[in-house]
């Protein structure tokens, strides 16, 4: 090469960099507050300022487009397809009163955020950030969806460790059984200890007084372990066993395992009463789609218990120790259950079992990994954030500000409407969306963004078509 | 071609976790553009996310007109498959006291898509279809 081609190249190559600008969005992106954290849009220790519910963007024109389109095109192939032919294979006396032929009853589709806000239809792997259940309309109108507990292990909170550990063995014995399993003293390790932490939060949550509105229904937990008996990061995908969790509240006021003292037991009390009252009022503030069909009717949230006694929100799959669902009453209105966290605190401390922990009307505990960019950013802003209340070995406890918490709920609220009235557009006489879940991680700055393809979120909202 | 796990009937609900790759998914940008009622063409395009097998983000896009159109055909295969099977399964005789109420089958149509010499990584949108013979069925989380 000569001396003259090497200067072409070089002047190519200093042109080319000279132009080269950093990568615009996609103006089929959605609104980059709505899924960017603060940790990718400034540097780390810089203030967090967290946002109101009122300055929420929406999408532009082009992205708004995008997204019906993604919707659009599920219902319109359901609408193509025909009825199949069927027939009767038993005498009618034999059916069950809800027997009807055998047919396509609906459809569940998963849809993801890139990281660059893409909205698009999720393919095999990553996190769903929002999935759609559509039903094949009855004549008498849209059925109730209701969810399955696949493959669960039911727990309640008179099992002892004992009782437990007897109810995992036959999915230990299986995954050994199929050599699935090369380390079984590992998996079992880690499957009791698992099973053990969650039949604490268990036997706690148990113990929690029932409130009027929004209340705990249950805790489940899906783990997923790899050949080596660890716990994998990713559920459900690449792993060699699944256990399934799940324990569902009794209607009964506490059962004879239940734990009503201790400090675990008074955060619990006050994490679940906290979130329990923030949530209609999050509804309030966001002005949530109500006359739309679809009406937000569950929330359900990670969390993770440290050193013995303190609970918080947790985004690590490694770290989670169950998600507790809240679900709100039948029949009860958002403005029949909304109330401040100021004065349940009051309520609170009038009670005789309860002590209030002094945080509880402040903030919001999230557990977070010592060392993690959040956690930084925290630890070094000292606006937006609390203050670290304490710490172990790995995790670190951080006390988001109940306001700041409240409006980001409220902008995931926003947000969640947004994707559950865009689905709704698309229904046709025959099909509707009759299920929208919405995924979201939170920030200890206490904005709510949507989980991203390769995010992890801890907060799902569930809008059900009901009431109709 | 499609494939179907064999079922057991020792459960009243069951999934069926398989995929039926029902061939190629040509994927090539549309033009983006106003939506459409069903039934009629559908203009913009349908973005496919998930993550390649190091972890990171990808996207590629196909055609909504494509996309529905191979989506209405899985539709219609996996349906006049299974409705006769299962019709066949309920006529038995009944050898378990529960009965087969609701099958979840899971789809996909894969394609495969050129980044360079290099790269080259599926995406399967991940679709459930559930079939049922109750007014009230269950369904899968």
């Amino acid at each position: 090469m000569t001396k003259f081609q090497l200067s072409l190249l070089f002047g190519f190559v200093l042109i080319t960099l000279s132009c080269a600008k950093p990568p615009e969005q996609s103006p089929n992106a959605l609104p980059t507050a709505w899924y960017k954290t603060e940790t990718t849009q400034s540097t780390a220790g810089a203030p967090v300022q967290p946002t109101g519910p009122d300055v929420t963007p929406m999408p532009n024109a082009v992205a708004d487009e995008s997204v019906r389109t993604q919707f659009m095109v599920h219902t319109s192939a359901l609408e193509d397809l025909a009825s199949a032919p069927t027939r009767v294979a038993k005498p009618a006396a034999q059916h069950q009163a809800d027997w009807t032929p055998w047919h396509m009853d609906g459809m569940i589709a998963s849809f993801a955020v890139d990281v660059g806000g893409i909205f698009g239809v999720l393919t095999a792997d990553g996190t769903a950030t929002v999935k759609g259940t559509w039903q094949q309309s009855a004549p008498a109108g849209p059925k109730a969806v209701k969810p399955l507990k696949k493959n669960s292990l039911r727990l309640s909170a008179e099992m002892s460790l004992s009782d437990l550990k007897r109810a995992l063995e036959p999915s230990i014995r299986t995954a050994i059984a199929t050599h699935a399993m090369g380390n079984e003293s590992e998996l079992r390790r880690n499957l009791s200890a698992r099973g053990s932490d969650f039949l604490q939060l268990v036997k706690v949550l148990d113990g929690v007084p029932a409130r009027p509105g929004w209340h705990v229904d249950s805790l489940q937990l899906q783990l997923t372990f790899d050949a080596d008996g660890q716990l994998t990061p990713v559920v459900g995908i690449g792993g060699q066993l699944n256990v399934f969790l799940d324990w569902q509240k009794s209607s009964v006021a506490g059962t004879k395992g239940a734990i009503r003292t201790g400090e675990l037991f008074r955060n619990v009390v006050a994490f679940a009463q906290s979130l329990g009252a923030l949530i209609p009022e999050a509804l309030l503030d966001a002005k949530a789609i109500r006359s739309s069909g679809l009406a937000l009717d569950q929330f359900q949230v990670g969390v993770a218990v440290i050193e013995g006694a303190q609970i918080g929100v947790v985004q690590n799959t490694n770290t989670i120790q169950g998600k507790i669902i809240f679900k709100r009453d039948k029949g009860a209105k958002d403005t029949d259950t909304a109330s401040s966290v100021s004065q349940l605190a009051a309520r609170e401390t009038a009670m005789s079992d309860v002590s209030k922990p002094a945080w509880q009307a402040q903030a919001i505990p999230f557990v977070m990994r010592v060392g993690a960019p959040q956690a930084f950013a925290a630890a070094s802003s000292g606006t937006g954030v609390g203050q670290i209340e304490s710490s172990n070995a790995q995790l670190t406890l951080v006390q988001v500000p109940v306001d700041a918490f409240r409006a980001g709920l409220s902008r995931a609220v926003q947000m969640g409407s947004y994707f559950a009235q865009r689905a709704e557009e698309a229904d046709t006489r025959r099909w509707q969306v009759t299920q929208i879940e919405t995924e979201f991680d939170a920030s200890v700055g206490g904005a709510f963004k949507l989980a991203t393809v390769t995010s992890q979120g801890q907060f799902v909202l569930d809008f059900d078509r009901i009431g109709k | 071609m499609l494939k179907l796990a064999v079922f057991a009937n020792s459960s009243s609900v069951f999934i069926l976790s398989t995929i039926g790759v029902l061939g190629l998914v040509l994927l090539n940008p549309g033009a983006s553009g106003a939506h459409a009622k069903s039934g009629d063409k559908i203009t913009g395009q349908i973005y496919l996310i998930g993550r390649d097998a190091l972890g990171a983000s990808a996207v590629q896009t196909v055609s909504a007109e494509t996309f529905r159109e191979n989506l209405s055909h899985t539709f219609a295969t996996v349906q006049d498959s299974l409705v006769p099977e299962l019709e066949t399964h309920a006529a038995l005789p009944d050898k378990n006291v529960l009965e087969l109420r609701t099958v979840a089958v899971g789809i996909g149509l894969t394609g495969q898509i050129g980044l360079g010499p290099i790269f080259h990584i599926s995406l399967t949108p991940k679709i459930r279809l559930v079939f049922s013979n109750s007014k009230s069925p269950v369904y899968p989380d």
